[in-house]
């Protein structure tokens, strides 16, 4: 059996990245927005 | 007009009232997250490593429910809530189309860097320009053109009604992707999941401690797929109040 075990945590390295990385990036944009919504809600005094 | 925009924006109206719902815990997001790792898990440590490939073969746990989602759930998902959008013109399937499309692209990213780190071992080279691996790196491009067009328009109609038309012909190109291991001579496997062989017990090409590591993969990648579409649709949402609100409009 040939030894690649490198390959196989590199794979999986990356798809964590990739995926882990893009739900903080939702995360974090939906946190910004709602926070742009809260200003626009105590600009308009409510 | 504060009418037509509370049938395009089905809540923004309530936003004019109450404040936008804050962004709490998604609990099936943490849920997602956590499934996906313990299939990693047992891929890694409890599932045994095919005989002539070794561990490296252990990345078709993520590589085969990437691609699974990202063709046959998010680009059919584009397509249709694109359809839809140009015959009722209702936003909410415009923020389908759009939600679904952004995580097509992440899931085929998945599929586009594991797939080489993958092959490398087993095929000697990273890449190879076959029509299964060449249609689905046009895919990708093609969704990643649409995320730029979305940006690009400002008009929200016309943005709807552009990458309405560009979702619809970037799923146009799954069937190619599925039939193109059949259709040409690849380097690429036949498949295996989406074939009678699955379905039917004691056919699986796999063993059955693989086939269960790889349903249950499955099983968490869908999870993912669907708690990562409802944070977006979420997302959108709120995203479109806002604008609505900073333009005036409501």
């Amino acid at each position: 059996m040939p030894h690649n075990t490198g390959f196989m945590i590199a794979g999986y390295a990356a798809a964590v990245l990739i995926l882990g990385g893009y739900v903080v990036a939702l995360i974090g944009r939906s946190r910004a927005m709602s926070q742009r919504s809260h200003a626009l809600d105590a600009a308009e005094g409510r | 007009m504060a009418d037509s925009l509370a049938r395009s924006i089905p809540s923004a109206g309530a936003a004019r009232t109450s404040r936008a719902p804050a962004a709490g815990f998604d609990w099936l997001m943490a849920l997602a997250m956590a499934a996906v790792a313990a299939v990693m898990a047992r891929a890694i440590w409890y599932t045994p490593p095919e005989a002539l490939q070794g561990d490296a073969q252990k990345i078709f746990y993520i590589h085969v429910p990437s691609a699974v989602v990202g063709l046959y759930l998010a680009c059919p998902l584009v397509a249709i809530g694109g359809a839809m959008y140009l015959w009722l013109r209702d936003d909410r399937l415009d923020r389908l189309a759009e939600s679904a499309a952004e995580i097509a692209l992440v899931f085929l990213s998945v599929v586009l860097v594991t797939g080489p780190i993958w092959g490398k071992p087993i095929w000697g080279a990273w890449w190879s320009w076959d029509a299964r691996l060449t249609s689905t790196l046009f895919l990708w491009f093609v969704l990643l053109g649409y995320t730029v067009l979305r940006g690009a328009i400002e008009d929200r109609q016309q943005r709807a009604r552009y990458s309405a038309v560009l979702g619809i012909l970037a799923a146009l190109l799954v069937p190619f992707i599925h039939l193109s291991v059949e259709m040409f001579r690849t380097m690429h496997p036949q498949p295996i999941v989406l074939t009678p062989d699955v379905v039917v017990p004691g056919r699986s090409r796999l063993s059955p401690e693989m086939s269960r590591t790889l349903q249950f993969a499955m099983l968490a990648f869908i999870t993912l797929f669907v708690a990562l579409l409802r944070s977006r649709l979420k997302f959108a949402r709120l995203r479109d109040q806002v604008e609505a609100l900073e333009s005036g409009d409501a």
